[in-house]
């Protein structure tokens, strides 16, 4: 067979030890063994079950337990009971150890159908029998995730946002690693661009860096960072295919006045959108719809986690990324994003060139009015196609062009609709709805639920089922209970005095007979506590004041909620309380 | 292994390694290299080396014996192309009098050019299949695959080394990358008793044994590191 390179392996054998076995029926060779550590997620548990007399292995059982998932044992082989059970496959192969004449060893491996999750403590136990001899056994080990991340999926919120999910939980540090020099930087030779403030830091290197606002086409996009200054803030750009073209951001005019200062901004991530290129021209029909590329490049200008409710339930916000990017990508153009040097939760990078995803981007609703390539007779497109592809570049310039125009233009139908609002006009959407809260309302799923209820809420002002529903509205997971406030013992009880009266020295009992109190089923965050609290008293009746929120960490939550009315002169002590 | 004339002796072929820890003491047998990045060799599969010795096997049950394996980033097996469409070119592989012999993906169904010929293909073994000649099938080395991002999208075509190559279509080609992989072999007296594969950078160093209770006398214990070919996925 010809030759091919391969690296050298290393097999390191030494310390041969020749040992009396002290029972006649023992297992050997468990790979993993005992206290192995970092073992791959979906690693085969081999094992031999080896008789020191000449018997044949009749029994043989394998359980498995993940001591951290529960612990419960499950049956993976028995050699009697049918084999490998559901969920496990494997081989188990009867061996003659050397002149045994029989079948004195079982060698088994057995594969699960589900990898291990990571960080595992995995239980092996081992029960084995010959006709004179009983084995019973068992083991640990830990499983370590070994598998580099992977993107799944790019879904785009938006023509300028698109939410990155991962294949498992991520390193933060290293998925959200963005720098935005949004100050202005200068590009100051072919492959060195100028930060005017920040200073470079050494882990740029290798990253992408994303150019844009230089007055030169050919200097904006990515490029990857193969150098960082950091005493002279200069950042050295790969770019000898594609060397930059020096520009200060300032404008002069022929006789050198300043005549525009624009503003050079360069971001730094691990994150590259780039433009796929199609396999136009090789046996395809020219003008197949495949035979497309996109032909822009917006760069990253933000790079942060969703929000807790931007992620569907359950899910992980850690295998989430958002990205933004400066301007719209191309509609339904081939594109692949690549994201270099991420690193997922137990330590494994995604590398170099890095865990890349292919993907059409999204029409994002727009209309295909018109293809301006079926305006071109197609006696010209085939010959474009097959030749420079200048016309069909042209094409697709004015076709993304008149997409993402149409689609704003489109938009704007829908600037009063909660649902459809551009992200970016949400706040003044609000706004214009006159909405009165003063509570932070950021992120777009809560901007998109408070313009949905808005005039709902506006309807059920005054009432304690309106406040009740308003905070459901705002915030659904936390059910409030809201009910007059029915406890006297806020007030300074002054003991009898010389009348015989017992004087209690309070706001007054309008005061508390206008007094409510909201009760919580948990205890709240700080935010969802204004936001209760806001929205309470913006919905509560002119008369009626929110006097508390009782949580359970309150020590007040599971005070009985009575007025103790006092002494009697019939003596009797009388307790008001709500009736059922 | 490291010369034998260093450590007569107790240490006899033996080395103090530098990058694994010794497993017991401070020398160890070292088949294969010990170096901190793996040197790249061309080998063929099926090649090994070995250290054997004789061991007396009377009164005792086991031989037990220390083993680490470490491997670098070895190839995985892909099938490229199941019965579709490829050329044999001769001269003209990627365009017109380039003088490469080689194969060319033809097949109009494969819109991108992942999972194609990628450029660490090179120097590995590829098995053709399918081509109506019969000197076009076979397992044979790819010496390189060309990029020509003008003329041809990367990913298409390959030069294979067959001197015996046809220049003809084939409209149901196979075309699978082999993989490859290093493993650790314990024999006794010829018969392989203990086989152990890494797919790990640098697997643990692990305890394991052989069935000697049977044997009398003296036998032949060998250890084997040997390079396989992967042929299916």
């Amino acid at each position: 067979m010809p030759g091919i390179r391969v690296p050298l392996a290393s097999l390191l054998v030494d310390h041969n030890r020749f040992v009396d076995a002290t029972t006649d029926l023992l297992v050997i060779n468990e790979i993993p063994q005992e206290n192995e550590t970092g073992v791959p997620l979906s690693a085969s548990i081999s094992m031999t079950a080896a008789c020191m007399q000449s018997e044949v292995i009749t029994e043989m059982q394998v359980w498995l337990a993940d001591l951290g998932a529960g612990g419960l044992l499950e049956l993976a082989y028995d050699l009697t009971g049918g084999g490998f059970q559901a969920g496990y496959s494997g081989s188990a192969t009867p061996d003659a150890s050397p002149s045994s004449g029989v079948n004195d060893e079982l060698q088994l491996v057995i594969n699960r159908a589900l990898d291990f999750s990571s960080l595992s403590n995995i239980r092996v136990e081992v029960l084995a029998a010959t006709a004179s001899y009983k084995f019973s056994g068992a083991y640990n080990f830990t499983t370590e995730d070994k598998t580099p991340p992977e993107i799944l999926d790019v879904v785009f919120l938006g023509p300028r946002t698109a939410r990155v999910i991962f294949s498992e939980p991520m390193n933060q540090t290293s998925s959200l690693n963005f720098t935005f020099a949004d100050e202005g930087v200068e590009i100051v030779d072919a492959q060195d661009v100028q930060l005017m403030t920040q200073a470079p830091v050494a882990s740029w290197t290798g990253m992408w860096a994303g150019l844009t606002g230089s007055i030169y086409p050919s200097n904006n996009g990515y490029r990857e960072i193969i150098a960082v200054d950091i005493e002279a803030k200069t950042v050295r750009l790969g770019s000898s295919s594609n060397p930059l073209t020096p520009d200060t951001g300032i404008d002069l005019n022929d006789a050198g006045a300043v005549i525009r200062d624009r503003k050079l901004r360069m971001s730094i991530s691990p994150y590259r959108l780039t433009a796929r290129l199609s396999d136009e021209a090789i046996g395809l029909e020219p003008l197949d719809p495949d035979t497309v590329q996109c032909t822009y490049e917006p760069i990253v200008v933000n790079v942060n986690a969703p929000e807790a409710d931007e992620v569907p339930a359950g899910a992980n916000v850690a295998s989430y990324t958002v990205l933004q990017f400066h301007d719209d990508v191309s509609y339904g153009r081939l594109y692949t994003l690549v994201a270099k040097g991420v690193i997922d939760a137990f330590g494994n990078s995604s590398g170099d060139p890095g865990a890349e995803f292919d993907f059409t981007s999204p029409w994002f609703g727009a209309p295909t009015r018109m293809m301006v390539e079926d305006l071109i007779p197609d006696e010209y497109w085939d010959d474009d196609m097959l030749n420079q592809h200048a016309l069909r570049s042209i094409m697709v310039v004015l076709q993304d062009l008149l997409n993402v125009l149409w689609n704003r233009i489109d938009g704007l139908q829908y600037l009063h609709d909660p649902d459809r609002c551009p992200k970016h006009l949400l706040p003044h959407l609000l706004y214009h709805m006159g909405c009165p809260f003063t509570f932070p309302i950021e992120t777009e799923s809560f901007q998109r639920r408070v313009a949905n209820g808005l005039d709902q809420m506006k309807r059920m002002v005054g009432t304690e089922t309106g406040i009740e529903d308003i905070i459901t509205l705002l915030l659904p997971d936390v059910p409030c209970d809201v009910r007059p406030y029915l406890n006297n013992v806020d007030g300074w009880v002054l003991n009898e005095s010389l009348l015989g009266f017992t004087t209690i020295l309070s706001p007054g009992s309008p005061y508390y007979r206008n007094a409510y109190e909201i009760v919580s089923p948990v205890d709240l965050t700080d935010e969802q506590r204004r936001i209760v609290v806001d929205a309470a008293k913006w919905a509560d009746p002119v008369n009626a004041h929110l006097i508390r929120v009782l949580e359970p960490s309150n020590a007040a939550y599971n005070e009985a909620v009575v007025w103790v009315l006092g002494l009697s002169a019939l003596g009797y002590s009388t307790i008001l309380k709500q009736g059922i | 292994m490291k010369p034998y004339w260093r450590y007569p002796g107790a240490l006899n072929g033996r080395i103090m390694p530098t990058v694994s820890m010794a497993l017991d003491g401070s020398y160890v047998f070292c088949l294969g290299g010990d170096d901190e990045e793996p040197q790249t060799f061309t080998l063929s599969p099926g090649e090994k080396v070995s250290v054997e010795q004789i061991i007396d096997a009377g009164g005792v049950d086991l031989v037990y014996f220390y083993f680490q394996f470490r491997t670098g980033p070895m190839p995985a097996y892909r099938m490229v192309l199941n019965a579709q469409s490829a050329q044999i070119k001769l001269g003209s592989l990627a365009t017109v009098g380039d003088g490469m012999v080689g194969i060319s993906i033809e097949e109009p169904s494969l819109l991108a050019n992942e999972n194609l010929f990628v450029q660490a293909d090179s120097d590995q073994l590829a098995k053709l299949s399918g081509f109506p000649t019969p000197a076009n099938n076979g397992v044979f080395r790819i010496s390189s695959v060309p990029v020509h991002d003008d003329v041809y999208p990367p990913g298409r075509v390959a030069v294979i080394e067959n001197a015996a190559a046809v220049a003809e279509a084939g409209p149901a080609t196979t075309v699978e990358i082999y993989g490859a992989r290093w493993v650790g072999q314990v024999y006794i007296d010829a018969v392989k008793r203990v086989e152990v594969v890494e797919f790990t950078d640098a697997g643990p160093q692990r305890d394991l044994a052989v069935n000697i209770s049977k044997l009398v006398g003296f036998h032949t214990l060998k250890y084997v590191l040997e390079l396989q070919s992967i042929v299916t996925s």
